[in-house]
């Protein structure tokens, strides 16, 4: 399946995301049929923009169906930071 | 679409931003949802509507002190826009007037009708700056003809009067209009008043837009350049800025002060190549030959007597903190130290008289003649006036402004 | 300033611009810019390949988030390879210790402060707008700061006759702002004129398109259907900002403000 490389380094990174899980998943990204992404704020009631831990990246293909998603933050070795850019070369998804 | 821009003077009391507020609301130059707030935040605050309010009506900036910049209301009427440039305090006034390369050859004073309200040493100060900045004709705006009853009597009074003062500072009668308004009735500003009918003249707008058009400077005058620096990318191309004349390319130009002489073989303007570059332009210029760093501050003409190299000058300096030693001068966009500085005589501001004297007390004038300690390109103020000014300082600290009189 | 929309006279302002960043080049010694990828900012370095033979003769700073847009990051690699720009990409640290995580505002002022001193800035053009909510009525084409980015306004002098003091302190810094009389409306002209490159989120997709550029977590987008240049300057031209949805105008204010408190300005 086109997709079974990009799924598995999506569960990496849901699992631990790692900067070497973060390169990982965006050599395999172009090759997937991953084309868009949307980013949303945490679950529950009160979706908080501010704690980067629970936002989250959903990854739709071309068609508009969704794939997955993955965390928008790299954590390891006592840093951490936003991870967007290893979302180059997507666009977004409004509405 | 030009953009006048006009020095407002005047007491603060005389009512400038109601003046300002009124011009906004009156020409549409204002959103309504901007006026609504103004007049919500005048309601919040127990107070009665003044246009003046429309100024700073975001509450939100007003509590942080963060006012929308009275000094650049932009007000536009018919083709015309003009950019009202208040000015609260002494040094406000000097940045206000002297910033940007093209300044307002005219003001717009701002006097009461009512008795007792006579024009204030600072408003004075202000004139005199403007006269010596090369401001020549003003438009006089009699205020508040409400409170007495619009009378026509009040209104050629206190003209008078106030003519009389500023022919004796230097504005003679045919440089000066008067027009009666009421700023917070919205008399006379864009419309012909009905409560004064007497009135032959026209609306304060009409009236600016008139002198507007006749103050504009005279083109046409030598060509001269103002040289801000070399590329670093080539050392024969300079970037600089032409403040009168026009430059053609292939033109042979001489560079003050050191008497350089090169030939601009290429020439653009804001970075595009053009044949000619004319007043107000950004230029580059690349020469036949090199030229070093240091020719920042020089001036290039293509004519042998556009200007003088000198490092001896006369100029009437305004003294704002006072003199002490350690002075400077910055002109032509690089500070140069003075080696000596001698005064002739001071002028008081308030009165226009002028006293032999060998200091210059702070906030008053004087002839002044300035060792530099090099040589720097100059012309007469009267003539030339983008260098024929310079800035002062004693030590690092701002001390005053000054223009070339000899 | 109320009317955004006053459209000026595009070559005096280009003109003011070149100006203002050549005399920022022959008066201070290590000169830099700041880079969001924004109109603004991409603006600005337009105006400096025009002032300058074409060529961008400074360094340019990002200051990282590390959670802007993917377009963003996708438009910053391109530009700066096709413009050759000298790129620092400094990023704002984000300390899980601290209570919440803050995005644009808090980290990238001590982000900015630690790329002057590492290089030893003396000069950095930023491309405000006099017109942009909260920006100070008095802040100047020249601006010192001192080390803790603040600006002693009462002290100051500059602009007298056009010149600008290059005077500030030890330790400090000159802001200077090429793009301070440009409205919204003029930014956008100038980039159809100049056919200035864009990041695609500006233009409109699936009826939506972003006004102005934050990171991901601050930017909202407003329904428009604009998806070209000419698009965008006409519907600029129709709606003057307090006519626009309120919820749209206070999240956008909101969100100038935040940018301009990281930069210091507030």
């Amino acid at each position: 399946m086109k997709d079974a490389k990009i799924l598995k380094a999506m569960e990496r990174l849901r699992e631990k995301p790692t900067e070497e899980n973060w390169e990982a998943f965006a050599r395999v990204l172009p090759k997937s049929s991953i084309r868009h992404y949307k980013i949303r704020f945490g679950k529950g009631k009160v979706a908080n923009k501010q704690d980067l831990r629970r936002s989250e990246a959903e990854l739709f293909n071309g068609r508009g169906e969704r794939v997955g998603k993955v965390p928008i933050f790299y954590s390891g070795k006592g840093k951490m930071g936003g991870a967007t850019i290893y979302l180059k070369g997507l666009s977004i998804l409004n509405g | 679409m030009i953009v006048n821009r006009v020095t407002v003077l005047g007491n603060k009391d005389h009512g400038k931003s109601t003046l300002i507020g009124s011009l906004l609301i009156e020409t549409g130059s204002v959103s309504e949802q901007r006026i609504d707030d103004a007049k919500r935040t005048s309601r919040k605050l127990g107070r009665r509507f003044e246009p003046g309010y429309i100024l700073d009506s975001f509450e939100e900036e007003r509590l942080n002190e963060m006012t929308i910049d009275t000094t650049r209301a932009q007000v536009r009427y018919k083709e015309a826009g003009f950019e009202f440039i208040d000015v609260p305090g002494h040094e406000e006034l000097i940045k206000n007037m002297l910033s940007g390369a093209s300044y307002a050859d005219f003001a717009l004073l701002l006097v009461s009708v009512k008795q007792g309200e006579g024009i204030t040493s600072q408003t004075k100060r202000h004139l005199f700056v403007a006269k010596m900045l090369g401001i020549r004709k003003l438009v006089v705006a009699v205020n508040k003809l409400d409170a007495v009853g619009y009378s026509r009597e009040a209104f050629e009074e206190v003209s008078d009067g106030v003519g009389r003062y500023l022919a004796r500072i230097g504005f003679p009668s045919e440089n000066v209009r008067f027009v009666p308004i009421s700023a917070y009735n919205a008399e006379n500003l864009v419309r012909p008043s009905k409560a004064m009918g007497w009135y032959r003249g026209r609306c304060l707008i009409e009236v600016l837009a008139g002198v507007a058009r006749l103050a504009a400077r005279p083109t046409g005058r030598n060509t001269i350049i103002q040289i801000q620096g070399v590329s670093e990318d080539s050392n024969t191309a300079v970037f600089g800025r032409v403040v009168s004349g026009s430059l053609t390319r292939g033109s042979r130009i001489t560079i003050f002060p050191s008497g350089k002489r090169a030939k601009v073989a290429g020439l653009l303007v804001s970075g595009r190549s053009k044949k000619i570059a004319g007043r107000g332009d950004v230029v580059t210029l690349e020469l036949d030959s090199p030229v070093g760093p240091d020719i920042k501050g020089s001036v290039a003409s293509d004519s042998d007597t556009a200007c003088v190299s000198s490092s001896k000058i006369n100029a009437l300096l305004l003294n704002t903190t006072g003199l002490n030693k350690d002075a400077s001068i910055r002109i032509n966009g690089i500070r140069v130290r003075c080696r000596k500085v001698s005064v002739k005589d001071e002028v008081d501001v308030s009165t226009g008289e002028c006293v032999p004297s060998d200091r210059i007390k702070p906030l008053n004038a004087g002839h002044v003649e300035l060792i530099l300690e090099e040589k720097v390109a100059v012309d007469l103020f009267e003539r030339t006036p983008e260098i024929g000014r310079f800035v002062f300082y004693s030590g690092k600290e701002f001390s005053g402004i000054g223009i070339v009189t000899g | 300033m109320d009317d955004r929309m006053i459209k000026q006279d595009l070559n005096k302002l280009e003109e003011r611009s070149i100006y203002v960043m050549r005399e920022a080049k022959s008066n201070f010694k290590k000169v830099a810019a700041l880079w969001s990828m924004g109109k603004d900012s991409t603006t600005m370095l337009a105006l400096a390949r025009q002032a300058f033979h074409g060529k961008v003769p400074f360094p340019v700073i990002h200051i990282d988030n590390g959670i802007d847009f993917p377009e963003t990051y996708e438009f910053r690699e391109r530009l700066a390879k096709k413009w050759n720009l000298d790129l620092i990409v400094e990023k704002s640290e984000i300390k899980p210790e601290m209570s919440g995580f803050a995005c644009c505002g808090a980290n990238k002022t001590v982000a900015l402060r630690k790329v002057l001193d590492r290089y030893g800035f003396d000069a950095l053009i930023v491309s405000i707008r006099r017109d942009e909510h909260g920006i100070r009525a008095k802040e100047r084409v020249f601006s010192p700061r001192d080390k803790n980015f603040k600006w002693n306004y009462k002290n100051q002098v500059a602009e007298i006759w056009g010149d600008y003091s290059s005077e500030k302190e030890a330790d400090g810094h000159v802001r200077v702002h090429p793009l301070l009389d440009w409205n919204e409306v003029d930014i956008w002209n100038y980039i159809k004129r100049e056919k200035v490159p864009m990041n695609p989120l500006y233009f409109s997709r699936d009826g939506y398109r972003y006004r102005s550029l934050g990171c991901t977590h601050c930017t909202t987008p407003v329904k428009s259907g604009a998806a070209d240049i000419n698009h965008i300057i006409r519907e600029l031209e129709k709606t003057k900002i307090e006519e626009r949805q309120g919820r749209d105008q206070d999240k956008e204010k909101a969100f100038v403000m935040e940018k301009l408190r990281a930069l210091g300005y507030m």
